[in-house]
């Protein structure tokens, strides 16, 4: 009996010390995974919080007093910015009014540390397609230009496709939050992370059903479930959600935990890219930033946050208007809006900014530019910190590229049905580089017809021969030797190349015998070039290039002189870019500046340029490569409208591969090229494919003309020189005289030695004899 | 929007080139993007001014992307360069702002003077 008892009270303090234990072990567990949440929640809160991806823009786009514009293209712009056109006088942001003689914008806000644009409307009137007068619509006072803010072309987006806007809960104003409040839970500020009576209900509900139907979540309980979970609905995530909520509660202050909610919160889809955090969704639907939300519009973005597709306004307008009153209505129950305030937001219309899905610009110019930046940043950096990358790219240039080019291909496919191709890959092909020739700034690339069917960028990438591209480098190099009057052998020959002959043609079988330096390059003469090159010297021929920075191993080859190597256009178009820069060659610009998600400058690219030549030589350069305009093998572009001052070169290779046409003035290059992928003959010239594509979209672009020519620079003259000789004219010994650029001081350029003049006499006994012969 | 006032209010332009078209046909129609340039000359001074080079150089960029030949903008590149102590750059900026100031006496002194400043600080 004794022992029994001994037994039970045994079993008895077994079970005791059991349970205690157990209950020790199960508050060290549950003291153990708190503190592990509790240092998960914080090592996710004390780093990146969220995903921002980084935003490519386009240059600013300036509008002035005087300025000859396309107005389609503007007012595409206009569109593409967001401006919605509006049958009334614009009378908030983001709206514009088009009427044929004036265009009226109210223009965004936009700030980033180069460029400020306040939100203003102004008036821009037109006389024709010019520019007549910019006033602001308010003050009505004038004002000689303004400068329209970038355009957002691409997001470096993560694998989630998130789109955010960060605030912080300085930046929110008072009615958005109580507006936030009144809509998903009016007690945030008494409640410690979750409302008891709430919960219960919730849990009577949900044990009714078997299951978790209801919520019963306040703000940080919704910050604990969008934030650290899944979006499973068990009892377990229940639970894991209260602790979360707690150590919310414990460890951050009210309005931190609110600044977290509302830059987290879902807000709806804009096509494949989701919308979230309470600053992007402002900008979506309203197109204003947060401080600027009326009282109505912060109580529609509140009653969003319930379910955002299904309240959305771009879904159902009155499903929307309903919510928001409601919102307004318990804001008002709660004495956060005064009667009259509450009625005055509640007759407000609803109107939201409406938006176009996101789609990618330029894309073979996005691409030639992500390979710069991922020189500079990782892809998770881009993908991830909010990076704001502006460009050079001018969208109304790119647009005016995209169509020149696909209009012209067209029109060579419709004239010459043997370039058709039925294998999409396979399609006649073409590329277009645009460039600002004094600063390098990249204005327009489209490295082919179509991004979809081939990404590969035949501007920077496809290796193609430059033909008689590359001719007036061999001219460049050749100027302090051989004036410009000189004469050169065109006569059909064959040269000798390291014991193999080589017989060059002209394009034009009747060519001239004996022209002159100008004559050879204005008609693109080849057999002229090849001795001009060899008189030159291959050698002297191939340093000049280099220095240029082309990319082929040029070779000391004859055939040299007529482009028989591989180039890409953009190393061409760079290289013309020296002519039109007095001899200074810039350095291409795509990214102007990078600033970091706090708008500072955290990368700079400035105009630099090298000198290669002097801007005499240069000027040369442009003087004779708008004779080949003028009267050479381009002649036929003022046929396609183009009638101010161009210098420009056609190309054209080998069984007609490739077509080329690079043409420029002060203010603008842009480089053409026509080909197949595969090398098969176009069958036409430079001029013929290439040089139309270059006049539709120069034309296109009004802005960009200027009328004007190069200035004549210090060390180049316009004198009479000996047509014979080709040097400077002595008195009138020369029997035959003509007006050319010369060189001072170049080597060529001194006296005519073959009609020297010593004496009066001698001149008239010459002049006697010429007169008389 | 910047504030750009009319440019009426513009300081006048500083030098002509010399190869331009002839002073009755220039008071006849000035030049737009000359005077649109004039703007961003201003605003580039100033920056000069209180020695933020890279903001000189970024306003002067769009300065010369409207009107190629402004030969002050190349002047006050060369200041900007030289104020970043890069004198390779200012020394090239200086020779194209020689060309297009050569119309003008008083800007060939200040190019001249300027070169000699930045070759001095090079030496």
């Amino acid at each position: 009996m004794k022992k029994k008892s001994f037994f039970r009270r045994l079993i008895t303090l077994l079970f005791f010390v059991g349970a205690g234990l157990a209950f020790l072990i199960s508050i060290g567990a549950t003291v153990k995974y708190v503190s592990s949440l509790a240092t998960d929640i914080e090592s996710r809160f004390a780093g990146r919080r969220w995903n921002i991806p980084s935003r490519v823009y386009s240059d600013t786009t300036l509008v002035y007093v005087g300025q000859t514009i396309n107005r389609s293209l503007l007012e595409q712009k206009l569109d593409r910015l967001g401006y919605r056109r509006m049958a009334s006088p614009p009378s908030r942001q983001g709206e514009m009014r088009v009427a044929p003689d004036r265009l009226e914008i109210y223009l965004h806000e936009f700030k980033s540390p180069t460029f400020r644009q306040e939100s203003i409307p102004v008036e821009i009137r037109f006389d024709g397609n010019r520019v007549h007068r910019i006033s602001l619509a308010n003050a009505g006072e004038n004002v000689s230009l303004i400068e329209l803010e970038p355009e957002e072309l691409m997001l470096y987006f993560g694998p989630d496709r998130e789109q955010r806007l960060i605030l912080s809960s300085r930046e929110l104003p008072p009615h958005l939050i109580n507006a936030v409040l009144a809509a998903e839970d009016h007690r945030f500020y008494k409640h410690h992370g979750f409302e008891i009576k709430s919960i219960l209900r919730a849990f009577f509900a949900n044990l009714q059903k078997g299951a978790i139907a209801q919520g019963g979540s306040t703000i940080t309980q919704q910050l604990a479930k969008n934030y650290f979970l899944t979006p499973e609905r068990t009892f377990k995530r229940k639970l894991k959600e209260l602790l979360i909520s707690l150590i919310l509660e414990y460890r951050y202050s009210k309005d931190e935990i609110l600044e977290i909610y509302l830059n987290e919160i879902y807000y709806g889809q804009k096509g494949s890219v989701s919308i979230n955090g309470i600053g992007e969704a402002a900008q979506f639907y309203f197109d204003k930033r947060v401080e600027n939300l009326s009282l109505a519009e912060a109580a529609t973005l509140a009653g969003l946050i319930k379910a955002p597709n299904h309240y959305s306004p771009y879904l159902d307008l009155e499903r929307c208007l309903a919510r928001r009153n409601w919102v307004l209505q318990v804001m008002n129950k709660r004495g956060w809006l005064s009667e009259t305030e509450y009625l005055d937001a509640v007759a407000q219309p609803l109107t939201p900014a409406g938006y176009s899905g996101y789609r990618r610009q330029a894309p073979y110019f996005m691409d030639y530019l992500t390979h710069q930046l991922t020189q500079l940043y990782t892809h998770d950096t881009l993908s991830s910190e909010g990076l704001s990358i502006f460009t050079t790219l001018d969208t109304q240039v790119q647009m005016a590229a995209e169509q020149a080019l696909r209009r012209g291909l067209e029109r060579l496919e419709s004239i010459m049905p043997a370039l058709v191709k039925q294998e999409p890959k396979e399609r006649l092909q073409g590329a277009i580089v645009v460039m600002r020739p004094k600063t390098g700034y990249m204005l327009a690339m489209v490295g082919g017809r179509d991004y979809g069917t081939s990404q590969f960028n035949r501007v920077t990438h496809a290796r193609r021969q430059p033909g008689s591209l590359f001719k007036p480098f061999v001219y460049l190099t050749g100027l302090q030797k051989f004036p410009l009057a000189k004469k050169l052998s065109n006569a059909p020959q064959t040269f000798d190349v390291e014991g193999t002959p080589w017989r060059p043609k002209n394009f034009n079988a009747d060519a001239e015998p004996v022209v002159t330096v100008r004559e050879a390059l204005t008609h693109s003469y080849n057999i002229a070039t090849v001795n001009l090159a060899l008189a030159i010297g291959l050698d002297e021929v191939v340093k000049k290039a280099g220095s240029f920075h082309f990319s082929a191993n040029l070779r000391p080859y004859p055939s040299i002189a007529l482009g028989a190597f591989e180039l890409t256009p953009l190393e061409l178009a760079r290289a013309y870019c020296a002519f039109a820069a007095d001899g200074v060659l810039p350095y291409p610009l795509s990214i102007k500046d990078v600033t970091n998600e706090n708008s500072q400058v955290i990368e700079s690219r400035h105009l630099k340029v090298e000198r290669l030549t002097s801007p005499a030589e240069a000027y040369i350069m442009n003087d004779l490569l708008r004779g080949v305009v003028i009267s050479g093998t381009a002649t036929s572009l003022k046929n396609w409208g183009v009638d101010w001052p161009v210098g420009g070169k056609t190309g054209t290779t080998n069984d007609y591969r490739d077509a080329w046409f690079v043409g420029y003035t002060p203010n603008i290059l842009a480089l053409i090229w026509v080909g197949f992928d595969n090398g098969t003959s176009l069958g036409t010239t430079g001029a013929g494919a290439a040089l139309p594509i270059w006049a539709d979209l120069i034309t296109s672009l009004p802005q960009y003309e200027s009328q004007e020519w190069f200035v004549m620079p210090p060390g180049v003259q316009q004198t009479l020189v000996c047509q014979e000789s080709g040097r400077v004219a002595t008195g009138k010994c020369c029997p035959r005289t003509m007006t050319e650029l010369v060189l001072e001081n170049a080597p060529a350029s001194g006296a005519c030695e073959r009609h020297p003049c010593t004496s009066r006499l001698e001149r008239f006994w010459k002049e006697l004899k010429r007169i008389a012969p | 929007m910047r504030p750009y006032p009319p440019s009426s209010q513009m300081p006048a332009p500083s030098a002509p080139a010399s190869n331009e078209a002839p002073p009755s046909e220039k008071a006849a129609t000035p030049n737009p993007r000359k005077l649109a340039a004039l703007t961003f000359l201003d605003q580039a001074r100033l920056f000069i001014d209180q020695n933020r080079p890279d903001d000189a150089i970024r306003t002067l960029e769009q300065a010369i992307n409207l009107y190629p030949k402004s030969g002050d903008a190349y002047y006050y590149l060369a200041e900007a360069w030289r104020l970043k102590g890069n004198f390779s750059q200012a020394l090239e900026f200086n020779r194209i702002a020689e060309i297009y100031l050569q119309g003008s006496d008083l800007w060939a002194e200040r190019v001249a003077s300027q070169k000699r400043r930045i070759n001095q600080i090079q030496e």
